[in-house]
């Protein structure tokens, strides 16, 4: 079934991050080194003391690098400043997915965080293996459900039942994109549960 | 669901990051090699003669300092501005109106026209969802998407509550809320939870 236009470019924005903070924060930066520049160079204008750096002594520091610093100096900055300019590099072309998963469009659209889908999964597996929700511990990732069972000592967890009742569950739910589940029972059971 | 222009903030990073990741790597290579460091060390000594002598010719008489400086400031001053601008760009796309409905033809009718308020549906939904023992707290607002009004309808569920049985109470009251209003107006509905959520 293909979606409807508004929807798809609602489901697109409510799964991915804006990067919105982000980018303020570098805006922030940037606008104080220019208000700082720029206060420098109107001090500087008027004759009066610089704050820092006055403009003249700064486009000399900044020619005189090569001379006034070693070569194993500008290496290990220039690096430093390169992986830092790579870093917000990937900020900028990773997709910044949410942890959240949609389902199917009808009428509505619908996006569910990824804690919703997990508690829901985990009352639904300590149901069927008739334990307390706190001995399972659901964790999604963008593909996947891990469910792990601690299981009451001595009363064995069918791994085979609490699996179909997941995956039942993860029926009803109709994700995008669909999640694997994978059962593990642990081996140390829990004491006076 | 707000209009935060996302390709201009992408942008943005992506152009402070090639920036340090240029400089900061021609720096480095450059020094590593020392041929390349040679050639650095002229070049940089031709550009310190060359810029003693743009700041003297472009010095003003009255002030005794180059006007490069009332230009260096200006710019700063544009791009300062841009920036806040840039900020203050982000979120934004909530809307009042929910149905806009303009007389087609002034001949037959009144030529009037027909606003419906977002907060009618944000307050008719927003009752029926709350009286759902799932639910424990919800919010709707109108959103612009694409020059039609949606509708946000946000559900805080408690733990454990199935999201596909949450979500068919919403789609009920959503129809119902339909035939109320006489239209279909798309509605994304959010589900989240949490820890204020516990039972």
């Amino acid at each position: 079934m293909t979606t409807p236009p508004p929807y798809r470019r609602i489901l697109r924005r409510e799964t991915h991050s804006p990067r919105s903070g982000f980018a303020i924060a570098l805006a922030v930066v940037l606008i104080f080194v220019l208000a700082w520049i720029g206060t420098e160079s109107v001090l500087a204008l008027l004759g009066r003391p610089a704050l820092l750096v006055a403009p003249e002594d700064s486009l000399g520091s900044v020619l005189g690098l090569p001379t006034l610093v070693t070569s194993s100096g500008i290496i290990g900055a220039g690096s430093a400043v390169a992986v830092i300019g790579l870093l917000i590099v990937l900020v900028a072309l990773l997709p910044g997915r949410r942890a959240r998963h949609t389902g199917v469009v009808g009428r509505t659209a619908v996006v569910m965080d990824n804690v919703v889908v997990a508690s829901a999964l985990a009352r639904v597996a300590s149901r069927s293996a008739n334990i307390d929700p706190d001995q399972v511990v659901v964790t999604i990732g963008h593909r996947t459900v891990d469910v792990t069972v601690r299981p009451s000592s001595g009363f064995p967890v069918d791994d085979a039942r609490v699996l179909t009742a997941v995956q039942e569950a993860l029926t009803t739910f109709e994700l995008t994109p669909a999640l694997r589940a994978k059962v593990t029972i642990e081996q140390k059971g829990v004491v006076g549960a | 669901m707000n209009n935060t222009n996302r390709a201009l903030n992408r942008t943005g990073i992506l152009l402070v990051g090639l920036l340090l990741f240029v400089v900061g790597a021609a720096a480095a290579v450059a020094a590593a090699l020392p041929d390349w460091f040679e050639q650095w060390k002229s070049v940089s000594a031709s550009v310190d003669d060359a810029s003693a002598d743009v700041i003297a010719n472009t010095t003003l008489e009255s002030f005794g300092q180059s006007w490069l400086l009332i230009v260096i400031a200006v710019v700063c001053l544009v791009l300062i501005a841009l920036l806040v601008l840039f900020i203050f760009r982000q979120g934004h796309g909530h809307t009042r109106a929910l149905v806009t409905e303009k007389a087609p033809d002034t001949t037959t009718s009144t030529g009037g026209s027909v606003v419906i308020d977002g907060r009618v549906a944000e307050q008719a939904i927003q009752q029926t969802l709350d009286g759902h023992p799932d639910i424990v707290s919800s919010s709707v607002s109108t959103y612009l998407v694409k020059r039609t009004s949606a509708l946000k309808i946000t559900t805080r569920v408690r733990r454990g509550a199935s999201p596909s049985t949450v979500r068919g109470f919403v789609d009920d009251t959503v129809t119902a809320w339909d035939s109320v209003l006489g239209r279909e107006v798309p509605v994304l509905i959010q589900i989240t939870g949490g820890m204020a959520t516990k039972r």
